[in-house]
């Protein structure tokens, strides 16, 4: 059938060209919403053995990223130790282990957001301040106290400070800071409630300096991270999460 | 040798108005052949109501009859996430989904749906209205939905020094005291105990060991303040009436007496380090919180404003 008497074929090739345009974003469409569901479909742990839905969602995230996340961990996701914001390219995690389920949850919940499902078991509390902490009773500590903290840490960091502020540090660490009850007895911290380890190099706020260490305890730390889950929908969640894992080396296995 | 040109139904003097004529003359023809015109009709029917039928079905607040891939379960049409089963499970089972059993699952599973179930019959019987903890909860929600930009919102280098100089006096090191305070018990004789107090005063003044002249006049150290305490600390323990005098006072100084209820006081001062303002960049992690801070209550208060703009509040009149 002619559709137009006397059309050219300049008309024909225009219609052809809409029709395959058309076609086409119907088709990337399709393939990109069933893509999306796929992804969704499978459980969060189980998206990095699936290499081409994981690739896509890595793909997917490195945007939302740039646009939700970013604007505090930086787009190379090294944080900011001024800020207390973590770094997310090593395989230190302050919530966790660094599982894919686990860093969904905290891009829906985020970290101290209200929502009764975020990650928000504790504080550390501001020593220099008359009420350290708002959950329970803490009494505050002097500045010697507080300086002979520090010491018991830097001896735990592997310097050589004072031996006997170290020992009155000691006794401070385990019975009036409660130090011990979020960051261990072993200063090895804990990734449940989110309290860094305090052993190793890695600073969450400041350098490590004596000042910086002196600094978190006298005015007590509570970092926070915005909750997605109305923000964003559950398809762009998965995906930056996966982005973020996909940052981080070598991840533990899902089990 | 030219190239023969295409031939064209309309000759090449035709004008606009010709080809115009020409394709309207098309479009009636073509629109008037009545079968043509039943099955245009009626594949339009078709997809008019294929597409209301779409759109009505899955509307929110209707049944629906798939699980979005997403959740793991639908209950009245609002999903159980996937993300907060699988939480939920680890939380409650301590390992992870692959590990746990069949029941153990469905336990969960269970629970949840019980739990969004429950959440809907409260809203059903209007749980807000009436219970305080259900209202403090919406309270939060909302203050932090509104407010969720600022706490994401990074403000550039210059916003947050000039909040840093608009604030400048929020931004400065904790004063410290250290003190050696001394008390002259007043027992039955507070005349000989206020004597002793004033002459220790007056030794330490004169540059004798505070420690040597307390001992030389019956002084007792209260052990009040131990090594260099924090301002708000040391007002504490030492209580107003020492501390004013104390603070005013340098390291190596001494008060005169001062009467207390437990007998004349001395208080020599073993260190005074007071405030100093801080530097931006050693303030700036405070100055973006407080920075942060400022604009969610400014936030908060934008949205309260907005939400009473276009409410109907009537206030009695008493209470105007």
């Amino acid at each position: 059938m002619q559709l137009l008497p006397g059309k050219s074929r300049r008309w024909k090739l225009i219609a052809a060209g809409i029709s395959a345009v058309v076609l086409s974003l119907v088709g990337y469409f399709s393939y990109w919403s069933s893509t999306n569901a796929a992804m969704l479909r499978l459980l969060p742990d189980s998206l990095p053995s699936n290499p081409a839905l994981y690739r896509f969602a890595v793909a997917e995230g490195h945007s939302v990223f740039n646009q939700n996340c970013a604007s505090c961990h930086g787009r190379d996701l090294q944080g900011s130790q001024t800020s207390g914001v973590p770094k997310l390219t090593d395989r230190d995690w302050l919530y966790g282990e660094g599982r894919l389920s686990e860093i969904e949850q905290i891009a829906l919940y985020g970290i101290r957001s209200a929502n009764h499902r975020t990650k928000n078991l504790a504080d550390m509390p501001a020593f220099g301040r008359q009420k350290p902490y708002a959950r329970y009773d803490l009494a505050p500590l002097t500045t010697t106290e507080i300086s002979d903290i520090v010491s018991y840490i830097e001896l735990a960091q592997g310097r050589s400070p004072d031996m006997a502020a170290v020992k009155r540090g000691i006794d401070l660490f385990d019975r009036k800071g409660q130090c011990f009850d979020c960051h261990g007895n072993d200063m090895g911290g804990d990734n449940y409630i989110g309290a860094p380890m305090l052993s190793d190099k890695i600073w969450l706020y400041g350098d490590g300096s004596r000042e910086a260490i002196a600094r978190s305890i006298e005015q007590g730390r509570m970092g926070v991270c915005p909750m997605f889950k109305d923000k964003i929908s559950p398809a762009k969640i998965r995906a930056v999460a996966a982005y973020v894992h996909s940052k981080a080396p070598v991840p533990p296995p899902a089990d | 040798m030219a190239k023969p040109q295409p031939k064209s139904k309309l000759s090449e003097t035709a004008t606009p108005l010709d080809h115009g004529r020409k394709m309207a003359k098309y479009m009636f023809e073509w629109s008037t052949n009545p079968t043509r015109t039943l099955w245009i009709g009626a594949i339009g029917a078709i997809f008019g109501l294929v597409l209301a039928g779409f759109g009505l079905l899955t509307a929110k607040g209707t049944r629906v009859r798939t699980v979005p891939p997403e959740a793991v379960a639908m209950v009245n049409g609002r999903p159980v996430l996937m993300a907060d089963y699988v939480a939920q499970l680890e939380s409650e089972t301590g390992k992870p989904l692959a590990q746990a059993d069949a029941a153990e699952r469905k336990k969960v599973l269970n629970e949840m749906v019980t739990e969004e179930l429950f959440v809907q019959r409260g809203i059903e019987t209007d749980e807000p209205s009436v219970d305080p903890d259900v209202r403090n909860a919406l309270v939060n929600a909302v203050e932090t939905l509104v407010s969720v930009d600022a706490v994401t919102k990074l403000p550039t280098e210059d916003e947050l020094r000039v909040y840093y100089e608009k604030n400048r006096l929020n931004y400065s090191t904790l004063g410290v005291l250290g003190v050696k305070d001394f008390v002259a018990p007043g027992g039955s004789d507070p005349a000989t105990a206020l004597q002793n107090a004033q002459a220790a005063a007056a030794a330490i003044k004169a540059g004798a060991d505070p420690t040597i002249v307390a001992a030389k006049y019956n002084l007792r150290d209260t052990g009040r303040v131990i090594g260099g305490e924090l301002y708000f600390a040391a007002q504490i323990h030492l209580g107003n009436a020492l501390y004013s005098k104390a603070v005013a006072l340098k390291k190596g100084q001494v008060t005169d007496a001062i009467v207390q209820p437990d007998g004349p006081h001395v208080v020599f001062v073993t260190e005074n380090t007071p405030p100093v303002a801080t530097r931006f960049e050693d303030a700036r992690l405070q100055v973006l919180t407080d920075y942060k801070q400022d604009l969610q209550k400014r936030m908060q208060a934008n949205e309260n404003k907005f939400l009473r703009d276009r409410a109907d509040i009537l206030v009695a009149k008493a209470f105007q």
